[in-house]
């Protein structure tokens, strides 16, 4: 399901049918999305839907099988060195190199990017409270996701680049990247792209939204249009029915007896007048939260089998 | 200025950020005149995306809650926003049918709504006796 | 599969784990029980029969070696160390390391005892079995004790390794009684070489429960956290050496950056390596007061060969991308800095090169310091009363010039040797040519060994390879042609897809061009009267010299990033 999204004109990132295999499970499947410039996009989806594998081909860490990945508008894995001295990644599992020491890092990589401003990465770097004299394999693994966002934002990169940020961090950790991350967005032209399975961030920050499952975009758009194109509404019906009464545009549907909460997608006029066709009568609507949106659309695969 | 905002809740964010301003207002937390925070610094404080209280800023410029002063900040606006009697009659009278639908769901009576709302209007406007 | 105990579950883990090395080492036996009879049956290859059996028998008991290793990695990084997961397991320690260990020792035996029987029959008349079997599970035991008791500290595991697989692969001559008793004549020894044998085999028995108790007590402090005198010890070395090491002004470039990287990964492992070792070796010579000439002439010649060998052995970690960890893939931090992948393969060149002569000069040092304390000035004299006789000092000066430079180069080149198929990211690649290098390897120790054994059955005599010799011209020559058009191809593929500058393209070549000419340089002065020989040697000085190598492991490590 796709809203119209911005052309990909501007896009700074622009994936046509992008298409993965992973010996016998696919990985990606026909993939297409365009981020635009100074957008904050983000990419939702179970673990092993396909996100990690989508930002590695970004970064040209995968070569595209089938289909066509263009950052900055040329092909990463053509030209490593002009599109990754424009992006800022942070990885998963943060693989730092464990035997430096902070301040060694922050040198090392300092030497790769002719835009680093070292003022800002001090800066970050008190923020974060990182001491430089300590080992990488020392630090906590929220220090270690700091550190890394630290490498990643100090350079002020055009492009950023975030897989799962918080995963695996405490709230307070959580907190402190996220702002950093804003702080970011809030300068101009810098476009992030991350990609997350905790839908709050994902709702606060987001401009834009990607749901992936399976290897499949499921939706793409523009947040407040998926959120508004969502309902979730209680209905009444007449008769008690022991069976889960059937609807078209409805994606979950629970409840026993008489009241049933559906959460369906589409316009509201046929939606309500499919309930009403099927006898029963709306109580109340409201808009779902993402994460109820998100549930709702991985477990579609329950309500319609096949086709 | 002191906002909470729910994003789980069904509320679009700018709208909740538009509906907390104007009650602040409304209930004189934010004289008129008063600054409000950049752009920036409350996307930050809030943790959300900045396009996101860019848009709710814009809505309520559009409202005409507050004004936008080139450079210098945005403030509450002096007078009262104006809007055309229909305009009102018709976003209070959508107000006022979900009120009183709760209300006869929940079986109050309609006197007891009136009494509710002088309550309410007294609470919130303690000057105006 | 039903696993009721824990012996079977280790049984099924360590099988499961190693399931490609039992299948490499079932292929080998086969091949060599097929071949074997084959060549001995030949006319012209069988005096061959020993080389070839000699050979697969090691290469399949060190690939049984390292199907049991039995360690898992880190996320800390270094080799690894005993799985950690087992230790929240309801067994005991003891049990824990006795059965990885016990179910090697079985393997070793298993496996030599097939390799005797399918190839090695064909090879001696004589075929001990006892004490090759007591000394394979020496040297196992010793393998999985030092793997698992440094748990910490990876370059002290490294040089353990080093000294023990030294160790191990030169040990067993002590077993073979002409060898024995023609070493221990040599070294005065008075007694009976029997009792000395019989005495060595019970110290060679007694190994196995050495190792396992050092093991169990290292891997019971690991699991209950008992560790921390080495934790203090790594506390004080990163206050006072590891501040000394600490890089703290910024890089100037690029490629000053990845140098500095790889320098502290990878530059100190041969240097270290190497100097551990000569040292060891020179010690005991030296304490036991003296040698004779012969003697002296052995060590210095261990001297020179020591760097040569390890660095082929130290070569297969150094190709891959990173040393010390055994994944082949190039970790994302490295993949996604913005630098071309032949700016990455020039780094590892520069590296190895830096490290080979760091290693040289420390040779050229000790071997001065040691012979100059310890040893016998007699050998070296008559060697050098040969070449004054036959070289001018003109031509002695430039061999003392060009000698050791020729020795770096050819160093350097079994550093970078594998670079292309390390870099690759596969480990198929990668492990068949570790394979193949392995065997040459051993092919070429077992033919010096018999050389010097001068055994007059086996000896190689020159009108044996004559007919070799007369073809080498021709095949020196397509050789130099093939190498010649698989750089201009290779070189071009990279150039074309911008993975290396122009610049540095042309300062490797201009490199190369020096080192060719530094060697055959070395080889036209060296070989006087021979002409033949001499055009040989410098169309080899020209295959030495690596040229198609880097070009490819560019490519390699281009397709490495893209496609983990």
């Amino acid at each position: 399901m796709n809203f119209p999204s911005p052309s990909s004109a501007d896009a700074v990132v622009s994936v046509t049918s992008l298409s993965r295999r992973f010996g016998s499970k696919q990985a990606l499947d026909d993939v297409t999305l365009h981020v635009p410039r100074g957008c904050v996009f983000g990419l939702v989806g179970e673990n092993g839907a396909g996100k990690t594998t989508l930002i590695k081909h970004l970064l040209g860490l995968l070569k595209a099988e089938t289909g066509r990945v263009q950052v900055f508008g040329q092909d990463p894995v053509a030209d490593p060195v002009g599109v990754l001295s424009r992006v800022g990644y942070l990885s998963e599992y943060r693989d730092l190199p464990a035997w430096m020491r902070v301040d060694e890092l922050l040198n090392y990589t300092r030497a790769f990017y002719a835009k680093w401003d070292s003022r800002y990465a001090e800066e970050l770097r008190e923020q974060f409270g990182l001491d430089p004299a300590q080992r990488v394999r020392t630090l906590s693994q929220g220090q270690q996701a700091k550190a890394g966002l630290l490498l990643a934002l100090a350079f002020r990169p055009e492009l950023l680049l975030l897989d799962e940020p918080s995963s695996g961090l405490d709230p307070v950790v959580r907190r402190d990247i996220l702002e950093a991350i804003i702080r970011t967005v809030a300068e101009e032209g810098r476009t992030v792209f991350f990609s997350s399975h905790l839908l709050d961030e994902v709702e606060r920050v987001s401009d834009q939204l990607a749901m992936i499952r399976d290897g499949r975009i499921v939706l793409c758009g523009r947040l407040d249009d998926i959120k508004q194109s969502h309902r979730q509404l209680v209905v009444r019906f007449e008769a008690t029915l022991t069976v889960a009464p059937r609807f078209e545009t409805a994606l979950t549907l629970r409840g026993t007896g008489r009241e049933w909460t559906i959460l369906c997608q589409g316009e509201r006029g046929r939606v309500v007048a499919e309930v009403h066709a099927a006898g029963a009568s709306v109580l109340s609507e409201q808009t779902p939260s993402l994460d109820e949106i998100f549930v709702a659309r991985t477990a579609e695969r329950q309500l319609k089998p096949a086709a | 200025m002191q906002i909470q905002i729910d994003p789980s809740s069904g509320a679009p964010i700018y709208l909740q950020i538009v509906n907390q301003v104007k009650y602040l207002v409304a209930s004189a937390r934010l004289a008129p005149g008063e600054e409000i925070p950049p752009i920036r610094a409350l996307a930050e404080q809030l943790v959300i995306n900045p396009n996101t209280v860019a848009r709710a800023y814009l809505e309520l410029e559009r409202a005409g809650v507050v004004i936008k002063r080139h450079g210098t900040g945005t403030f509450v606006a002096d007078s009262p926003p104006s809007v055309s009697k229909a305009q009102r009659q018709k976003i209070l009278g959508e107000r006022a049918d979900a009120l009183l639908t709760e209300a006869r769901q929940l079986g109050v009576e309609f006197e007891e709504v009136v009494e509710l709302l002088h309550a309410r209007h007294e609470k919130m406007n303690p000057a105006n006796a | 599969m039903n696993l009721r105990t824990p012996t079977s579950a280790i049984a099924w883990e360590l099988w499961s784990r190693g399931r490609a090395g039992f299948v490499a080492i079932a292929a080998l036996l086969v091949l060599g029980a097929v071949l074997l009879p084959a060549v001995q049956q030949s006319a012209s290859w069988a005096g061959y029969t020993n080389a070839v059996a000699y050979a697969l028998t090691a290469v399949v008991l060190v690939t049984t070696l390292g199907c049991f290793h039995f360690t898992e990695g880190s996320r800390k990084g270094g080799f690894g160390s005993f799985p950690m997961r087992l230790f929240n397991l309801p067994m005991k320690t003891r049990s824990l390391v006795a059965l990885p260990m016990i179910y090697g020792a079985a393997a070793m035996v298993l496996v030599y005892l097939l390799c005797a029987g399918l190839m090695l029959r064909y090879a001696d008349a004589d075929l001990p079995l006892l004490w090759p079997c007591l000394y394979l599970v020496f040297g196992l035991t010793q393998f999985q004790m030092i793997i698992w008791s440094l748990p910490e500290s990876r370059y002290l595991k490294l040089l353990c390794l080093s000294i023990a697989a030294s160790i191990i692969t030169f040990g067993w001559m002590f077993f073979v009684p002409t060898i024995v008793t023609g070493a221990l004549s040599e070294w005065g020894y008075t007694g009976d070489p029997a009792v000395f044998m019989r005495r060595l085999l019970v110290a060679l028995a007694l190994t196995g429960p050495a190792a396992y108790a050092i093991s169990w007590l290292r891997v019971h402090q690991q699991r209950h956290g008992l560790t921390t005198r080495s934790a203090v010890f790594a506390a004080w070395w990163d206050r006072s050496i590891g501040q000394l090491l600490r890089r703290r002004t910024p890089f100037r470039s690029a490629d000053h950056a990845i140098l500095w990287q790889e320098w502290r990964r990878t530059g100190f492992i041969l240097p270290a390596v190497v100097v551990v070792i000569i040292a060891l070796t020179c010690v005991p010579a030296w304490l036991s007061g003296g040698l004779s000439g012969r003697a002296t002439m052995g060590i210095l010649s261990w001297l020179i060969v020591a760097p040569l060998l390890f660095a082929v052995v130290i070569g297969r970690g150094f190709s891959k991308p990173d040393f010390w960890s055994t994944s082949l893939k190039v970790a994302p931090f490295h993949a996604i800095k913005p630098v071309t992948s032949g700016q990455w393969v020039m780094v590892k060149l520069k590296v190895a090169f830096a490290s080979a002569v760091l290693t040289w000069v420390l040779v050229i040092y000790l071997g001065f310091v040691w012979t100059a304390f310890a040893g016998d000035f007699f050998g070296p004299e008559m060697w050098l009363t040969r070449i004054r006789f036959y070289y001018s000092p003109l031509e002695r000066w430039l061999m003392l010039a060009l000698a050791p430079a020729a020795a770096v180069i050819v160093t350097w080149r079994f550093l970078v040797m594998n670079l292309a198929a390390g870099l690759s990211g596969s480990k198929a690649w990668y492990h068949a040519l570790n394979l193949i290098v392995g065997m040459v390897m051993v092919a070429l120790f077992i033919f010096t060994i018999r050389r010097s054994d001068g055994d007059p059955d086996q000896q190689l005599r020159f009108y044996h390879v004559w007919p070799a010799i007369a073809w080498l011209p021709l095949i020196l020559t397509a050789a130099v042609t093939a190498k010649m058009t698989l750089a201009a191809v290779a070189w071009n593929h990279a150039l074309r897809g911008k993975l290396i500058s122009q610049r540095a393209a042309l300062r490797y070549l201009a490199g190369w061009l020096l080192m060719v000419a530094i060697l055959a340089g070395l080889f036209f002065i060296l070989v006087r009267n021979t002409l033949w020989l001499r055009h040989l040697l410098m169309l080899v000085a020209v295959l030495l010299v690596p040229l198609a190598g880097p070009a490819l492991a560019m490519r390699s490590l281009a397709a490495n990033r893209s496609n983990p």
